[in-house]
């Protein structure tokens, strides 16, 4: 199997056709440049202008008329409990997220990847929380979190377990994001995974089994160094996209209770919006996008690393 | 050793159920508000079966939520996020697959990068950018806006796609005389119609979900799609919760079933793509 | 890496785009006093009344044949917010309803339009006196809204209340009541994802003790009567007769559903409670605030954006809304409120609705929730003082402690 590396680099094994590719330079320009044009307007233009702000003591009803502040932004964002705590609130978020919706993934790939009958059907079902708009599960994840009404302390209430305070309760607040969230994104890695299990040779399976192991360390054993490339880069998406996830924590808890969910992303939002402090809010941005690239370069050397273990042994 | 092999065997049963349950239940519970009075709801308490005998009484209870018309502007969002996607992402991929030149590692890391930027950071700039441009108010400037988070993804899936089709079936075009446009129009594009139509299902349904730039830009609420429109009931004044449950389940219920349609070729297309990128 | 001509050509376009982007600031213009006016308001929402509220001020338009108003659309909780990234962009709605705090910020920024010529023959009452900001009148009140305890009568009656509560100990024992039959026994707002509407009510308690967030000076977020007003809330909460968790929309359902007895609240949400015929007017009783001093009140203000292009014509609405006429047909949708004018209530709505009867008493007596002085700051330290209250129902943060945090955050800015 042959995996390329995220920044493009030629494949370690060659793929058919791509020895022949032509140099043909302008022709290659021409089909990327409207992709590479549109992403530089939409996206690299307004991430610089939001850059440049965090420079400056922009406020939100005048965000063209900020002052330069030098690092001034910075000083006030580091220096202040708040960003540490942001900072300690995306980190919990993240790993519990990535740990969660890999465990979970996983676990439900392996199982449906197995022949049963009704297969297909259980499939569908699994994919139900992926395809469910964010908007439409945070509504009904309030419903059921709702201390009084809500299913899950009715649901305890039948056992004689007393309410819990799901999105209220700074103990619990993390808790049931991340849940809701897990819930939400658990189908695509079971997605992915399920199709990288699906290249599994059926040989090696027979091999393990012959050789007399049982299911457990044949997927330790098989199945697990052959979806080791996947997952990990399963991860660096789980990630980076929960250190940007904004849509479920905005609307379950806004970034409470006690500030307990108020991630990165939730931070900047507030401090635009509410505070109307754009300058600080683009501070908190940017050295959001910088945790977001030391994990991406982490992960690349990582990759690097692992492709060359791959390649030697 | 048959013993074991029925414990084993009743395990992954219950392990299927949980996660059977696990993933329907939250839709399931939708379904079944949507089917309960706000009496039964803040009162008397939610039975734990729907009442599906008040199935037909549910349109008439949504004339308190205009769903008709948000599900129209995010079809139409939706919709235009996956023609401009995709027409940026077949040109780029077929770039990214089969020619070679400089700078082309910087603009697949810059197409990456796009999945690292978080939209509260961009939104004001862009609110700025599109104020310049007239986009405000206008369901073009968010098939714009989606666009730019949705194309890469799409342009991934394709890509993926276009590397494993050996080359040379272009060049034997090639050497018949068909223009390089030609070779991807009439032999590249035919052969990847099923990561394409993955690529198309992951970017229509990023455009049908997309909340905050389309809260942060329209003012109208004729404009409004339905995640913005939903999104008006958390905190808001009192409409009957049940309508609002029917609103939300019906503006997922197109996203499942063409999700569940197609899952497999989402399942190759992602794998190929987003995750080998 | 990135080739010398690519990064050329990446920076043309940046530069391109920034360039585009500065050229886009200009200012409004007059106009010709007719054409479309934007209104902007988030009451247009409201279940029932919004509409009521739209039939009103439409008929500005007979008045005007020339001008037509076109509404502007957005939910309560992310209203402020938004205005301020359209006006901050240049653009946003010709004329639009905002929170006093909100039009402090406006003001101090100049993006609001003078409307002394607009209303110069209207009989202006005293609500508007600080809206007059270095002699220029920025804004004009739209309404002035009182807060009282609010009942469910149906509620009251099953759980054996006679009498609304006058202070917090009888608050509490009367929730306690309603919750032995079987109800919820008070709601208010407490969290800070809905911080906006928390904000607007939350001052009652603190004023309610006679305290203030400032004396004109400096801060007094830790003052002795403040802590008091957040003692009296942590109390009741700690009394849990409080549907912890329910937001606004949730309790208020609740109160509909006769299963919810009391709320501290508005008058525009009374009239809202009442306006799909679930509960009539008739079934709400109304008290003052159950603390020793007068609650807090904000003024929504009516204001023009500065960056219009279309002025002339949003002032000759302002005067419309300002004159005889126009107040006394808004009068009716705002229900129990303080007008711009010293309109008299609807006779018909004053006793279709005998609970608006306190709600006026009560605008008599009650101040400003904004901070005295530092009106312009009056976010940034309703947030801090939120972000503690909120601790101290959750967390059993002591008050005063809370209070003292929230006024050395603040020192500290």
């Amino acid at each position: 199997m042959s995996h390329t590396t995220l920044d493009g680099a030629p494949p370690t094994s060659p793929r058919p056709g791509a020895r022949r590719r032509r140099p043909g330079e302008l022709l290659g320009y021409a089909f990327i440049a409207p992709a590479v044009l549109y992403l530089a307007v939409f996206l690299l233009v307004p991430l610089v202008q939001g850059i440049a702000m965090s420079f400056t003591d922009a406020k939100l009803i005048n965000p063209t008329g900020g002052e330069p502040v030098g690092f001034d932004n910075y000083a006030r964002t580091l220096g202040a409990d708040r960003f540490w705590n942001s900072l300690l609130a995306t980190l919990l978020y993240t790993a519990a997220t990535v740990t969660g919706t890999l465990a979970l993934g996983t676990a439900a790939a392996v199982l449906v990847n197995r022949a049963f009958r009704g297969r297909a059907l259980v499939r569908g079902l699994l994919t139900f929380p992926y395809a469910m708009p964010t908007v439409a599960v945070a509504l009904i994840f309030a419903w059921m979190y709702n201390q009084s009404n809500g299913v899950f302390n009715r649901g305890l209430g039948v056992l004689g377990v007393g309410e819990t305070g799901w999105l209220t309760d700074p103990d619990w607040g993390m808790a049931s994001v991340v849940a809701a969230t897990v819930w939400k994104v658990f189908p695509f890695v079971m997605l992915v995974v399920l199709a990288a299990l699906q290249s599994v040779n059926a040989e090696l399976y027979e091999a393990a089994r012959i050789d007399g192991a049982d299911a457990l360390s044949t997927f330790r054993s098989v199945v697990l160094p052959h979806l080791a490339p996947t997952l990990r880069i399963v991860a660096l998406l789980m990630t980076i996209w929960s250190i940007r996830r904004f849509e479920i924590i905005f609307l379950l808890t806004g970034g409470g209770p006690v500030e307990r969910t108020n991630t990165l992303v939730i931070n900047v939002y507030r401090t635009a919006f509410s505070d109307q402090e754009l300058g600080l809010a683009a501070t908190v941005g940017a050295l959001g996008l910088l945790v977001s690239l030391t994990v991406t370069c982490v992960f690349l050397l990582v990759e690097r690393r692992e492709n060359k273990r791959e390649e030697t042994s | 050793m048959k013993l074991k092999r029925i414990v084993a065997r009743l395990l992954v049963s219950t392990a299927l159920l949980a996660f059977a349950l696990f993933a329907g239940f939250p839709v399931y519970w939708m379904v079944n508000t949507a089917l309960t009075s706000d009496t039964e709801l803040y009162k008397t308490g939610q039975d734990w079966w729907p009442h599906a005998e008040r199935l037909p009484g549910v349109p008439g209870s949504l004339a308190d939520v205009p769903i008709g018309g948000w599900l129209l502007n995010s079809g139409f969002i939706a919709f235009g996020t996956t023609m401009l996607s995709l027409l940026l992402a077949v040109l780029g991929a077929y770039a990214l697959s089969r020619y070679r030149f400089h700078g082309k590692g910087a603009a697949a890391f810059l197409l990456f990068s796009t999945q690292m930027l978080p939209e509260a950071l961009l939104v004001v700039p862009l609110f700025a950018l599109f104020g310049t441009l007239g986009l405000l108010n206008g369901l073009g400037g968010l098939v714009l806006a989606n666009t730019a988070f949705a194309m890469p993804v799409a342009l991934f899936i394709v890509k993926s796609a276009i590397d494993k089709i050996p080359y040379e079936i272009e060049e034997s075009a090639r050497v018949d005389g068909c223009p390089r446009y030609g070779q991807l129009t009439q032999i590249v594009l035919p052969l990847v119609t099923p990561s394409i139509a993955a690529a198309a299902v992951v970017t229509f349904f990023e455009g049908w979900n997309e909340f905050l730039f389309a809260n942060t830009f329209l003012t109208d609420s004729e404009k409004w799609p339905a995640s913005v429109g939903l999104a008006t009931f958390v905190g808001q004044y009192t409409t009957p919760l049940s309508s609002v449950m029917a609103a939300a389940f019906l503006f997922s219920l197109p996203a499942i079933v063409f999700f569940v349609l197609m899952q497999r070729r989402i399942v190759s297309g992602l794998t190929a793509g987003a995750v080998k990128g | 890496m990135i080739s010398p001509s690519a990064r050329r050509a990446f920076l043309a376009v940046m530069t391109a785009g920034a360039l585009a982007l500065t050229a886009c600031s200009s200012g409004g213009d007059e106009g010709d006093g007719t054409g479309t006016v934007t209104f902007g308001n988030w009451q247009w929402l409201e279940t029932g009344r919004g509409e009521a509220m739209w039939d009103a001020v439409t008929e500005f338009e007979d008045a005007e044949p020339d001008i037509s108003l076109e509404k502007s659309e957005t939910p309560f909780a992310q209203y402020a917010d938004k205005l301020n990234t359209e006006i901050g962009a240049g653009a946003g709605p010709d004329v639009f309803v905002v929170l006093d705090r909100q039009f402090a910020t406006l003001a101090e920024a100049g993006l609001l339009e003078p409307l002394d010529d607009a209303v110069a023959d209207a009989n202006l009452n005293a609500t508007n006196d600080n809206l007059n900001i270095d002699g220029e009148q920025l804004g004009v009140t739209w309404e002035q809204v009182s807060y009282a305890l609010l009942g469910n009568k149906n509620v009251l009656e099953e759980a054996g209340i006679e009498q609304m509560p006058t202070t917090v100990e009888e608050l509490i024992a009367a929730g306690e009541q309603a919750e032995a039959a079987g109800f919820d026994g008070f709601a208010v707002r407490h969290q800070m994802n809905e911080y906006n509407g928390w904000a607007y009510d939350f001052p009652s308690w603190t004023y309610g003790y006679g305290g203030s967030w400032s004396d004109g000076e400096n801060l007094t977020v830790d003052s002795e009567e403040n802590i008091a007003g957040v003692s009296a809330y942590k109390e009741v909460f700690d009394a849990g007769i409080v549907p912890v968790g329910d937001d606004a929309s949730t309790f208020r359902s609740k109160f509909k559903e006769n299963q919810l007895a009391m709320i501290i609240d508005n008058s525009g949400t009374a009239l809202s409670l009442t306006s799909d015929s679930q509960l009539t007017g008739q079934d709400l009783v109304s008290a003052p605030l159950p603390f020793p001093e007068p609650g807090a009140h904000q003024k929504l203000v009516l204001a023009v954006n500065a960056n219009s292009d279309n002025k002339e014509a949003a002032k000759k609405f302002v005067s419309w809304v300002v004159s005889e006429e126009g107040q006394s047909t808004v009068r009716p949708s705002l229900g129990a409120s303080v007008l711009a004018t010293d309109v008299p209530i609807d006779p018909e709505f004053a006793e279709a609705n005998p609970w608006a009867e306190t709600y006026i008493e009560l605008g008599a007596t009650n101040r400003s929730g904004l901070p005295d002085g530092f009106e312009t700051e009056a976010d940034p330290i309703m947030r801090a003082v939120l972000e503690q209250v909120e601790r101290v129902i959750t967390e059993g943060l002591d008050p005063a402690e809370a209070m003292r945090e929230a006024q050395a955050a603040l020192e500290a800015d």
